[in-house]
Order: structure tokens, then C-alpha cells, then sequence
């Protein structure tokens, strides 16, 4: 075996023990693998193996005189274009807005946020930007977020986890 | 030479193996392409939002560097190369510049692409076109040698059962709702990513439900049977996961998974005629 062929196949090998550890021992090392491993080359296998949550994104438009709009839902089907089985670029905004919700939702479980510093959260800043890119008429002066969530096994148990301010919005945001 | 000759060559198998993740490569670089509007600097996968959960977020040349590279225009030009990449792949595999040239592009970008998401937005799928992309790459160091090659495509097809059967285990033993047969309709309740008219219909027929759950669980966790059965098993568990597959993108519009594993199928079928050959049964 040349030298080639021996890096080869040890590279290859350490890699796959590696990733056989990583699945192991995933909880331990996941804090290592964000500090460490910044290109994702060892990967985790542990695929859809819990339940995630059902979660609804809606808001409401208030204008100028204070007249508030109705509740309307964001949105966030990934996949009804056709031949999305094969090709889905849509899956790339819902799943992010999906996940801003769930980072979101952690932040708000983990500890009590004051409000100033929730709103500098990633998960916070992705939901808005999501809710304030939705379509608005000239006459909206603010806009209110308010993120549901429920159990897939209990979807009667539905209820609002989180509700924003109304925000002041920018029209270029629409 | 046959059109069944990659099952016994581990050269011909490369080269299908290198085809098909020149597919996967493309067909990911042109969705990303096509919803570029999210990655817009104002938008929800926009660089300055998810710059602040990375390690990236101190100022500095590097990161001044990744900003313009990872900013609309500079993220829209990676996935334009990874498109030609991939195309290069997929059209000229055998020729000795453009092949290692593209697996180099290809797998520098997917990095890259990794290292700007930090997780988000990548999924399976994109982990194991890494992969397969990384054993490909590599083995240009020795692209003649028969071992270097014979233990890329092990690789692959190890990473391949390591996915299939780690993600099985895992359901059988920490879920409950997969265990009892009942996971399939939940998971499909998600209104962003599911099919709630199926869920409904699933859930009306609870033993369709049983049966479906548990034959994504034994496909799962039966899976290194692949490797010790012989080709034809191999066929069978590999065509199995491409429905499987299939089913994911049609009704959860996950479609990555699709493409990133067809290019793993390959090696997992060579491997296990190798097996078999060494286990002489």
C-alpha cells in the first residue's frame, strides 16, 4: 500500500469512526461539534426520531386610526408546488420561519427573557422578518405576531406561546 | 463492458456513484438558486440575521471576507458554482480534470454553504451528499488505486446503513408514537411540512397507519441486512428507501433526501457484493 492509498483510507476511516461516536454520544458532543466542526462534516443520524411540536404563525394589521384587522395565518406550506417530491425550493423560507419559531419558543422555555433582549433573539428577529415581508396595504401603521403551538397528539390543546407588541413597520419591509 | 459492471467494479462504480452525486449537487445549487429571495440580506436566511448565531459574528478580515461572500450576491455566485459543478459531474465524469476539479468545487461549496446556515436549512439530506462528496474527493488523492477507491465506496455505503439504521433505533426507542404505530398520521398533521388531508385518512385507518409506520421502522433498522444478503437483498432494501424517499418529498417536501441518498445506493449494492464474495456464500 503507498503512502496515497494509506491516507486515504486512514482519512477515511477516522471519519466514519468519528461519526459512528458522534451518534453515540450525541447529546455530550453536540456542544463540541458547534465549537468545533464549522463545515457539518460529521453528521448526525438521529433523524426524526421525536415528535416535533404543531406550530401556527399569525398577525394582524392595526392602521394609522387604530383600527385593528383580523388574525391571518402565515403561510408555511413547503410543498405544494408540483414535482416538489423532486425539486422544492420552498422548503428553504417555510423550514427557516419553522425554525425561528422553535428557537423562539426555546428561548421563551429556557429562562424568562426581559422583552428588550428577547427581541435582539435570532429566533425573534426571523420570526418578525418573516411576518413583516407578508403583503400590506398602504393604510398599516403596525403589525402583531403571535406564535401557536401544540402537541401533534393533542391538537385541541392548541394556544399561543408568544404575542408581540405591534410593531411599528417600515413599508420597504413589505 | 456491461450495464451491470459497476456491481463488480469498484472504478465503474465510482464513476456511477460520482454521476449521481453530480445530480444531487445540481439539483440542490439550482433550488437554492431559485429561492435565492430568501437568502436576500433583509430576508429570513439572510447573512446579517443568521451571522449572529454563528461563531462568525466577531469583526474582522475573515469575517469581512465571509460577509461578501456569504451576503445575496456572493451566496447566489456559490450556488452558481456548485450548479456548473455538479453539471461537470454529471456530463463528464471520466474526463482526469474536470472530474477532480468538480468534487473539489462541489465539496469546498457545500462547506461553505454549511458553515454560513450553521444548521439551518440543512438537513439530512445535505449531510450525506457531504459525505459522499468528501469520500469522492478524497480518493483523488489515489484515483488509480484500486484499495483507495474500494474504500471510498465502503465509506459510503458505511455512512448509508449508519444513517438508515442509527435513525431507526432511535424511533423504535425513544418515540412511543412510532413504536405503537401511530407516528405516520401525527407527523403528517404539520400544516407547513405534511399533508393533513393523508394524516386524517391515516388516522381513520389506524392498521394502514401500523402498517406504514412499521415498514419505515423495519426498513430502517433492518437495513445492514443490505450488506451481508447479497445483491439482490441490496436491491430490495435500496429500492425500498427510494420509495421511502419518494413518499417524504411528496408529502413533506423533503426532497434533498431524495438525491443526496440515490448516490449512496450504488456503493451500498457493491459493498455487498464484495461481502459476499469474501464471505463466500
Amino acid at each position: 500500500m503507498n503512502l496515497m492509498e494509506w491516507l486515504v483510507i486512514t482519512l477515511l476511516a477516522v471519519w466514519f469512526a468519528v461519526t459512528l461516536v458522534y451518534q453515540l454520544f450525541l447529546q455530550r458532543l453536540i456542544p463540541v461539534a458547534a465549537r468545533w466542526d464549522l463545515f457539518r462534516v460529521v453528521p448526525s443520524w438521529h433523524l426524526y426520531t421525536h415528535l416535533p411540536k404543531g406550530r401556527r404563525l399569525r398577525f394582524r394589521d392595526r392602521d394609522a386610526a387604530g383600527q385593528v384587522g383580523a388574525w391571518r395565518d402565515l403561510p408555511l406550506r413547503c410543498c405544494d408546488r408540483a414535482g416538489h417530491a423532486w425539486f422544492n425550493p420552498d422548503l428553504f423560507a417555510a423550514d427557516a420561519i419553522a425554525s425561528h419559531m422553535e428557537a423562539l419558543s426555546k428561548a421563551l422555555n429556557q429562562a424568562p427573557l426581559p422583552p428588550e433582549r428577547l427581541v435582539k433573539t435570532v429566533g425573534w428577529q426571523g420570526v418578525w422578518r418573516g411576518v413583516a415581508s407578508q403583503p400590506m396595504t398602504e393604510a398599516v401603521a403596525a403589525r402583531q405576531f403571535e406564535v401557536r403551538e401544540w402537541e401533534l397528539t393533542d391538537p385541541a390543546g392548541e394556544a399561543p406561546v408568544y404575542i408581540s407588541e405591534f410593531l411599528p413597520v417600515r413599508k420597504g419591509e413589505a | 463492458m456491461n450495464g451491470l459492471a459497476w456491481l463488480h467494479d469498484p472504478q465503474a462504480c465510482v464513476e456511477l456513484v460520482t454521476r449521481l452525486a453530480g445530480l444531487s449537487v445540481a439539483v440542490s445549487a439550482l433550488e437554492w438558486w431559485v429561492a435565492r429571495r430568501a437568502f436576500a440580506d433583509d430576508a429570513v436566511l439572510g447573512w446579517p440575521l443568521l451571522r449572529q448565531r454563528s461563531r462568525l459574528r466577531a469583526d474582522g478580515g475573515v469575517a469581512r471576507i465571509l460577509g461578501r461572500l456569504f451576503g445575496a450576491q456572493g451566496f447566489a455566485a456559490l450556488q452558481a458554482a456548485r450548479l456548473l459543478a455538479g453539471l461537470a459531474l454529471l456530463l463528464a465524469v471520466t474526463h482526469p480534470v474536470v472530474r477532480p476539479a468538480g468534487l473539489f468545487v462541489a465539496t469546498v461549496a457545500a462547506c461553505l454553504t454549511n458553515l454560513r446556515q450553521f444548521g439551518l436549512g440543512v438537513i439530512g439530506g445535505d449531510r450525506m451528499r457531504l459525505c459522499v462528496l468528501g469520500a469522492l474527493t478524497l480518493r483523488e488523492l489515489a484515483p488509480d488505486s484500486v484499495r483507495a477507491t474500494q474504500g471510498a465506496l465502503w465509506f459510503i455505503a458505511g455512512q448509508c446503513v449508519l444513517a438508515y439504521c442509527t435513525s431507526g433505533l432511535l424511533k423504535w426507542r425513544q418515540a412511543g408514537e412510532w413504536r405503537q404505530g401511530t407516528a405516520l398520521a401525527l407527523l403528517l398533521r404539520q400544516e407547513f411540512m405534511g399533508d393533513v388531508r393523508l394524516a386524517g385518512w391515516l388516522a381513520a385507518h389506524p392498521a394502514v397507519n401500523r402498517a406504514a409506520t412499521w415498514s419505515v421502522l423495519a426498513l430502517e433498522i433492518a437495513f445492514p441486512l443490505a450488506l451481508l444478503g447479497g445483491v439482490p437483498l441490496a436491491a430490495v432494501f435500496v429500492a425500498g428507501a427510494f420509495l421511502m424517499h419518494l413518499g417524504i418529498g411528496q408529502f413533506m417536501g423533503l426532497a434533498p433526501f431524495l438525491w443526496a441518498f440515490l448516490a449512496s445506493y450504488p456503493a451500498v449494492v457493491f459493498a455487498s457484493a464484495q461481502a459476499r464474495g469474501w464471505l463466500g456464500w
